[in-house]
């Protein structure tokens, strides 16, 4: 079996550039359901213990704070508040304190977070700095260990992976916290392995056929990788599906988000950054 | 051969390091530096506070002692006059104009010598500008932090609070996290506070008519009441004795069974107090802490022991914190509570237990997927995977490297590219075998082969894992501490351990088979 994915080249160009452009259309329009890591507020996860407490009162109690409330199962509701412009971290811990005593002991509290307006945008900032050096010094290790046009097609790939993933955020609208960013390094670092394993075979078949041309080393190449990419794929989801099955419902969109990342990785290895080397001259030795 | 015993003792040694987090009731049987790894508060349950020290104030505060020292320096009566006008605090500094432009030199060289090398000083005409060095400022952050952190410790002790971790993070926060801890509002109640405790005079000449139009006339405050803001006292400015100088407080109960703080002071407190209620009988002092007045006592008799009473018509939980307060000592600078998380102990064991079951029952599925592609080398591929699982593990409660979710992410990513390293090597050997090549070239072939490109793989991402532990924070750290130990935990098991096996494997049967002298060829 033998599959061209050069000749469908153009078609895996434009099918990136629509899903690129949903993407920041998505992120434009729609944006992130922020979760409070970035947009600063109050999040509590509470269970009442007085039987008759219900949302209903606890929404009337805390009018003042226009909260939103909803039920989460196992009896919990979940409460957020959100943090008005210009209000200090002294307010907001004020907040936290005024609700908590409104609430008493008609509650138990299971989670509660509380982050700062200056804190948020730290974190985010912090974090695509982080993601944007790591993907020059990975790029740049590529190009000493092979070429030039290795190192810049896995540096357009990992930005278009990037991009679909801040993407599916948005258009699947899990929550953008810390954890979000985690999966996302995730879907990174195994992109980056999958293109790196396509690409050393590519290296190799380019010094093993010399005069093949280019375009068929590269279907050569996939296709001889094909099983194994996707086999490795297949594996690590398998795991995903154990998490999303068995581990709990704070681990699920986790779980789901993952298996995005890997996916993705994987189509992006497959059509871009292995197709997109056609346009690199890998032979001429002065890269 | 010594080689192979080496990379067996290795991995032994790994796994061994995970016994303690698998069977946490072993951990008695190893010695203290094998234990179980710590978990995230994200997953045991606990509450985490990230604190900002507010070192703007702090910085504010000592530009002004510079402002005090660099008025006396130049009215020292002994050293002679040097006549200045318009002393005053700018932004970061002291600024002031000598009168007799002959004298500015004469001027900087007492400054000088008064002040040391913690500062520059620079003039320009009859201007002269003082401010601490960048390195001086730097100096006084450090230590701000350090004694932030060591009081903000002495606050939750004396609350006794099991095992918390206070450490400081990037420079200016402090991030406290308490096991266990449900409901922190207490403790925030009580490192929100800076203490900084005063005793001065009180201005007993103010008018009436003064302190409703809140004109404070020079060297004296208006201060609040504590339990009655809209009460005003005034203070003199100046601090007769600091809290610095307390040795001890205690909370306990006035004669009418009211709750009180009884202070003690160290000798020189003891002697600056006794001095100030010898002169000043039948005046009143005000105790005040961070600018509210506590109470305002006469001072009926001199009071020589160094003991005294602090009331404020407080409850016992009040006085009890404002003794833990007292003993702890003053903040060098306001702190803010600018981000908690508070994961409750049962949501954390929830999430422990079913994040066992569903990592277990994943890791399953993996192995059972790697047996039924390659059979007896899965079942090697099997084994090794165990093993840097484990590792990952052992080696993560060796460097006490905390297990967050986040973390979680990371092992998830370590497993994948595990998976990986050893389907790689199988897939050339097939390959290879198809091609008709005999099965032990093949082998030797297909390992050789994917070393380099297992290893530029993991190199890649152990590149990513080192930027992201330089330059991330919080959960990104997590992360590439994770990753980064997964990357060595796999290049060792993959490289070395699967060859090993397969090696061992391979020999067995080709001396059956009767293979091994189409191998010396």
């Amino acid at each position: 079996m033998k599959l061209h994915f050069m000749k469908y080249r153009k078609l895996s160009y434009w099918v990136s550039g629509i899903c690129v452009l949903l993407s920041i259309l998505s992120i434009a329009i729609k944006g992130f359901n922020y979760g409070i890591d970035f947009s600063g507020g109050i999040s509590m996860e509470v269970t009442p213990v007085v039987a008759d407490y219900t949302i209903d009162k606890m929404r009337h109690d805390l009018e003042a704070f226009k909260p939103e409330l909803q039920a989460v199962d196992n009896n919990s509701i979940l409460l957020r508040v959100g943090l008005p412009k210009g209000s200090t971290d002294e307010q907001l811990n004020t907040r936290v304190a005024e609700i908590k005593n409104i609430l008493g002991d008609r509650v138990e509290y299971s989670q509660v977070q509380v982050v700062g307006p200056k804190i948020g945008g730290e974190l985010i900032r912090g974090g695509i700095l982080a993601i944007l050096v790591s993907f020059v010094l990975m790029s740049v290790y590529i190009w000493i260990q092979y070429r030039g046009g290795y190192a810049v097609g896995s540096f357009v790939s990992l930005v278009l992976d990037l991009i679909l993933m801040f993407g599916f955020f948005s258009i699947v609208g899990l929550e953008f916290n810390q954890t979000a960013i985690a999966v996302i390094l995730m879907g990174v670092g195994y992109s980056i392995n999958d293109k790196v394993v396509n690409y050393d075979r590519i290296d190799e078949n380019i010094k093993k056929y010399h005069k093949m041309p280019m375009s068929d080393v590269i279907d050569l190449s996939v296709n001889e990788m094909l099983y194994r990419t996707i086999m490795t794929s297949v594996s690590t989801i398998l795991a995903m599906v154990g998490i999303y099955v068995f581990g709990g419902q704070m681990l699920q969109d986790f779980a789901i988000a993952m298996t995005f990342s890997i996916v993705m990785g994987t189509l992006t290895s497959i059509y871009i950054s292995n197709v997109i080397l056609y346009h690199f001259n890998l032979r001429e030795t002065d890269y | 051969m010594i080689k192979k015993i080496a990379i067996i003792c290795i991995a032994l040694f790994g796994v061994l390091l995970s016994v303690p987090t698998l069977v946490p009731s072993s951990t008695k049987y190893f010695p203290s530096w094998i234990k179980p790894i710590p978990l995230g508060l994200d997953l045991k349950g606990g509450a985490q506070l990230l604190l900002e020290v507010d070192t703007n104030v702090m910085l504010k505060e000592k530009n002004v002692q510079l402002y005090d020292e660099v008025r006396s320096a130049l009215i020292d009566r002994n050293k002679g006059v040097i006549r200045f006008a318009e002393l005053r605090n700018t932004n970061d500094g002291v600024s002031l104009n000598i009168r007799d432009d002959g004298m500015v030199s004469k001027a900087k060289g007492r400054l000088r010598s008064v002040l040391g090398n913690n500062v520059d000083i620079e003039s320009s005409g009859k201007q002269i500008t003082i401010s601490y060095t960048a390195h001086a400022r730097e100096e006084m952050i450090s230590d701000a932090m350090t004694r932030s952190i060591e009081i903000v410790r002495r606050r939750i002790d004396a609350l006794g609070t099991k095992e918390p971790s206070i450490q400081s993070q990037g420079g200016k926060y402090i991030l406290v996290q308490l096991p266990g801890v449900d409901n922190p509002e207490h403790i925030k109640e009580l490192i929100g506070q800076t203490a900084k405790m005063t005793f001065h005079l009180v201005n007993e000449n103010v008018t009436r008519d003064q302190l409703d139009s809140n004109r404070a006339p020079s060297g004296t405050q208006f201060l609040p009441m504590m339990d009655n803001p809209a009460q005003m006292v005034p203070v003199y400015s100046h601090v007769e004795v600091s809290g610095d100088s307390l040795k001890n407080s205690e909370a306990s109960f006035d004669q009418n069974n009211m709750p009180v703080v009884t202070t003690e002071f160290d000798a020189a407190g003891a002697r600056r107090f006794a001095k100030l209620t010898t002169e000043h009988v039948n005046e009143r002092f005000a105790i005040v802490l961070d600018g509210k007045v506590l109470s305002a006592p006469n001072i009926r008799e001199p009071i020589p022991g160094g003991r005294g009473q602090i009331s404020g018509g407080f409850t016992l939980q009040q006085a009890k914190d404002l003794a833990v307060l007292l003993r702890s000592g003053a903040l060098p600078a306001p702190l803010t509570v600018i981000e908690e998380r508070t994961v409750g102990a049962g949501l954390g064991a929830d999430t422990i237990a079913t994040g066992k079951v569903g990592s277990a029952v994943g890791v399953l599925f993996v192995l059972a997927f790697m047996l039924l592609l390659y059979g007896l080398f899965g079942l090697i591929a099997d084994i090794v995977l165990i093993v840097n699982l484990l590792m990952i593990v052992g080696v993560s409660a060796l460097f006490g490297a905390t297990l967050t979710l986040p973390g979680i992410a990371g092992i998830v990513l370590t497993l994948g590219m595990a998976v990986d390293a050893n389907i790689l090597p199988f897939e050339r050997i097939r390959d290879e075998v198809k091609a008709g090549t005999p099965t032990l070239r093949a082998v030797d072939y297909g390992f050789t082969r994917s070393t380099k490109t297992v290893l530029d793989s993991e190199l890649t991402n152990l590149i990513c894992a080192l930027i992201l532990f330089q330059f991330g924070a919080g959960p990104i750290r997590g992360f590439a501490v994770t990753l980064s130990i997964g990357v060595m935990t796999t290049l060792f098991t993959c490289l070395m351990l699967t060859r090993l096996i397969v090696d061992w494997y391979m020999n067995g049967k080709s001396k059956k088979i009767g293979y091994i002298r189409n191998k010396n060829k």
